[in-house]
């Protein structure tokens, strides 16, 4: 190594770690400044500029800040506008209600086909207000 | 703490795995050893503290949204990419209010990290009184210079990462480096020469 290496090496990790007190001195660069006093105040100099550009350059983030993006992780991931969940909703309330159909005495296919409409529409409804947040509370989110 | 090295990356990677598996408190570690790099680097670039508060609070939820893309350098690195670009688009932006970076609003923290209590009043207001020129010398360094500063210094990004993300050679970050280490020290020595 010569005295204009150093300038440039001064930046490596291995330099950096050492220059902040976090590990010994790289051994080329210590074999090289044992011998040369111009480097030697070269590197103190880039020591006491490291450690101080490291502490002095980070501001401590506003408490509000921390707060705030604490509470990001908090909230639930947003589902898309129409998903296979909305559609399993509708097509379960539409079956129900054509078996309780079914059951009424005298039913005919036109009145089970209007009772799996009507259920897979009100299934449909209940997803799209579940998505509006009026029935997380009773767990029916997915 | 030093990141960067890909021994280190494991550590980077384990963290974002925690939050990735939805790990409150993994999300809150991130939050506490990297937001305070990212408000300082927005208040670095000039926004006022109101604004770099908002902007680094849209840094956090962007880097929570998109942490499954991160790979490939230190989480470090990639936040101060994110962050970057965000202020990039800050300026971009009509609303933007600029103040020094020692405006009225600055917390005079200058120790941040450290409790006020370690050190006399004194010591500890002419400190923060350094602390303070620094920030307003690297505010004043010109671009390039500015940017590399602030990746290697606040977000301690490894000179090779940095060099990657400004698309130039290591040895012209070394450079930079150089020069605005030195300019950052006059600037601070003229001070108390005074």
């Amino acid at each position: 190594m010569i005295c204009d290496d150093l300038e440039l090496r001064l930046y490596d990790e291995d330099c950096r770690r050492a220059l902040l007190g976090t590990a010994p001195m790289p051994e080329d660069v210590a074999d090289h400044v044992a011998g040369c006093s111009a480097c030697r105040k070269t590197w103190a100099e880039a020591a006491r500029d490291t450690v101080r550009l490291t502490r002095d350059l980070q501001l401590a983030p506003p408490p509000s800040l921390v707060r705030r993006a604490a509470a990001v992780a908090l909230q639930p991931p947003a589902r898309p506008l129409l998903g296979w969940y909305d559609l399993g909703v509708a097509v379960t309330a539409g079956a129900v209600l054509v078996v309780v159909a079914t059951l009424v005495p005298g039913a005919d296919p036109l009145w089970q086909s209007a009772a799996f409409w009507t259920g897979a529409a009100g299934g449909f409804a209940a997803s799209v207000i579940d998505r509006s947040l009026l029935l997380p509370s009773l767990g029916l989110r997915s | 703490m030093t990141v960067g090295e890909p021994g280190r990356w494991a550590g980077d990677r384990a963290l974002t795995a925690r939050c990735l598996a939805g790990e409150e408190s993994a999300w809150g570690e991130l939050v506490a050893r990297h937001g305070g790099r990212i408000f300082s680097h927005c208040r670095l670039a000039g926004l006022n503290p109101q604004d770099a508060e908002d902007v680094a609070q849209e840094v956090l939820i962007s880097a929570l949204g998109s942490l499954a893309s991160y790979r490939g350098c230190a989480l470090a690195t990639w936040l101060y990419r994110l962050t970057h670009r965000r202020i990039a688009d800050y300026f971009r932006s009509p609303q933007r209010r600029l103040v020094s970076v020692d405006g009225p609003g600055e917390p005079s923290n200058g120790l941040a990290g450290r409790p006020a209590e370690e050190r006399d009043p004194e010591s500890s207001a002419a400190a923060a009184e350094e602390a303070a020129r620094t920030r307003r010398a690297l505010a004043g360094l010109p671009e390039p210079a500015r940017s590399i500063l602030t990746a290697y210094y606040l977000y301690e990004a490894p000179v090779r990462e940095i060099a990657e993300e400004m698309e130039m050679s290591v040895n012209t970050v070394k450079s930079h480096l150089h020069r605005g280490r030195t300019a950052l020290r006059r600037a601070v020595e003229e001070r108390h020469d005074l």
